[in-house]
């Protein structure tokens, strides 16, 4: 291995390191605090399949 | 009713990160098959011509895949987050081939990548090669599934909704896994990415010609660029054919929007070359038609009709009014499962259950919807036509580009001298970005032209989206686009650097720019 390849495998590893720590900074900021509720209930709500709007009143 | 700048938001996040990402996934496509061929010739003939090749292609491939791996991640996190409704309703299918892409074909490529860089001193050649092809293997496979996800979008095949669970369940795996839609779109990618791949090889090969060095080792390269390249641009041609014929019969509203075909016309229909389109009037106000030849690629017939843009919205009409009856049906099932007139009735309509769920855009309760509402849906069930038309006109427009460039430099291949004519470098060279750019507008038509659905005819985009807040989607937005670009800068960067060191970043001690060759000897 000449010394451009270990320079290169540093930098390729340093450009790794750097991609999962934003990932997991990505992850902890923007996808970890959100939860949606997807039970078939809710989903029903939202596609408007309710019995409520089945000529109940709301 | 979702906000339609929630619906927006999320829509544009998945397409930033999806393009981003396909900016790496072409290029990994095609240069695993080169490094395969460059190998399979070094290990027939001995030359080590052909091992510096397949080491120093395999360092470019190196760099791009290690910034691209991880990349498509964000589209998974996207799924739970973004489109948490979408995931509950589709998963249980969709999920699948995503699984079965991480853990088979993704885990198989990775850990040939590895034998590939550091097997050189302890496999033997043929052994070595064998390691090459299964890489290339892996990497086509994880296209494949996710185009098995993606073709499941386009045309929602063996599968069958749950009104008790409110998901779409499998009825028939195979149908899924032989989905003529992932199949024509399969192949017509990895063409395209093996397009990408030449081109990228061409045109740095066609660079150090231009400067004059590493004279036999350009050569070479650019010899079996060109080659790959045309048989890979003729692929992409003919099977990007197979490709609009599988739309043509399972997704005539995007046949017709890209063909902006308003009115109905006597097969076989003539072809567009180029149009002035008047979306708000539903018409072309001129038009350069080839006659037949749509009829002809698109129905391979000349007695079949291609439907028109104003005969898929009377069909879409009467789903529309049949899926409000669906809507009614699912949710008297909902309020009691044993209700024998609603089963009856959901059986009938539950076809158009999706057509009905459009009307979801316009008003809370489907059941109360207007004419004048139904007729916003009926509008809304066609993509928007300018872009559609443009983006195809666009990329098909490379594609022959591309395909002239490559016969043009295989031709000036087969004769000694021909392969070093200024103007012909200059041109590989300039058409580097031109594959890239014909495959981001590839995925443009196939995606926007699925629009306004996630899955064709069965769930609407609106109704797909997780009810997020627009502050919390802008600031993901702006961190995704940060994550990318920030990698896209190191890719180039790293990529400028070793093209420009060339084979001489090997330490070989047989090329320009060489580095203090240590254990150049090894290497020899």
């Amino acid at each position: 291995m000449t010394h451009v390849d270990r320079h290169l495998v540093r930098q390729l590893a340093l450009a790794i390191a750097i991609k999962l720590t934003l990932l997991t900074a990505l992850w902890w900021a923007f996808v970890r605090p959100v939860h949606v509720d997807v039970s078939s209930d809710r989903l029903a709500e939202q596609i408007g399949a309710t019995a409520r709007l089945h000529g109940q009143t709301p | 009713m979702t906000h339609e700048s929630l619906v927006d938001l999320s829509r544009l996040q998945f397409a930033v990160t999806a393009m981003y990402h396909f900016l790496f996934v072409p290029l990994t496509l095609g240069m695993t098959w080169l490094l395969v061929v460059m190998e399979s010739v070094y290990v027939m003939t001995n030359k080590v011509v052909y091992k510096d090749m397949t080491r120093f292609w395999g360092k470019l491939f190196g760099i791009n895949f290690a910034l691209g791996v991880t990349t498509g991640l964000t589209l998974e996190f996207q799924f739970g987050t973004n489109w948490a409704y979408y995931s509950h309703y589709v998963g249980d299918i969709f999920g699948t081939p995503l699984a079965l892409e991480g853990l088979m074909a993704f885990f198989l490529e990775s850990t040939f990548v590895g034998l590939f860089f550091f097997g050189w001193q302890r496999l033997s050649k043929t052994q070595h090669l064998l390691v090459t092809l299964l890489m290339a293997v892996g990497a086509n496979l994880s296209a494949l599934w996710i185009l098995i996800a993606n073709g499941w979008m386009q045309n929602p095949v063996g599968a069958e909704f749950n009104p008790a669970t409110m998901r779409m369940e499998l009825t028939d795996s195979w149908a899924v896994l032989f989905n003529p839609d992932a199949q024509a779109k399969f192949v017509h990618t990895v063409s395209a990415g093996y397009v990408t791949g030449s081109g990228f090889v061409l045109a740095i090969s066609a660079w150090y010609l231009l400067k004059g060095r590493d004279l036999e080792f350009a050569h070479r390269s650019f010899r079996i660029a060109a080659a790959f390249g045309l048989a890979s641009a003729l692929s992409v041609i003919v099977l990007g054919d197979e490709s609009g014929y599988t739309v043509g019969e399972a997704q005539q509203t995007k046949m017709a929007a890209l063909e902006a075909m308003w009115e109905d016309e006597p097969a076989p229909a003539g072809l567009r070359i180029i149009a002035g389109i008047n979306e708000a009037q539903s018409k072309n106000d001129w038009e350069i038609k080839v006659p037949w030849v749509l009829g002809l690629i698109g129905t391979r017939s000349v007695d079949r009709e291609i439907p028109s843009i104003r005969q898929i919205k009377q069909h879409n009409r009467t789903r529309i009014v049949s899926g409000i009856e669906a809507v009614k049906a699912l949710a008297a099932l909902r309020a009691d499962p044993s209700d024998a007139a609603a089963q009856e009735a959901f059986r009938q309509h539950k076809a158009d259950l999706g057509f009905g769920l459009l009307l979801r855009r316009y008003v809370d309760r489907v059941q109360d919807a207007t004419p004048a509402q139904i007729e916003q849906a009926v509008d809304s069930s066609i993509p928007r036509v300018r872009p559609m038309f443009w983006a195809f006109r666009m990329m098909v427009g490379f594609a022959f580009l591309l395909l002239a460039l490559f016969v043009v430099t295989f031709w000036s291949t087969l004769k000694v001298g021909r392969d070093t004519r200024p103007w012909l470098l200059q041109w590989a060279l300039w058409m580097l970005p031109v594959p890239w750019l014909a495959c981001e507008l590839g995925w443009f038509v196939a995606e926007y032209g699925r629009q306004p659905w996630t899955i064709y005819g069965v769930l609407p985009t609106h109704l797909s989206v997780s009810t997020l807040s627009t502050a919390s989607l802008m600031g993901s937005l702006a961190g995704f686009i940060g994550f990318y670009t920030l990698l896209l800068v190191i890719e180039l960067y790293l990529m400028i650097k070793f093209a420009r060191l060339g084979p001489g970043s090997l330490g070989t001690g047989r090329y320009a720019n060489e580095p203090a060759a240590v254990g150049a000897a090894s290497h020899a």
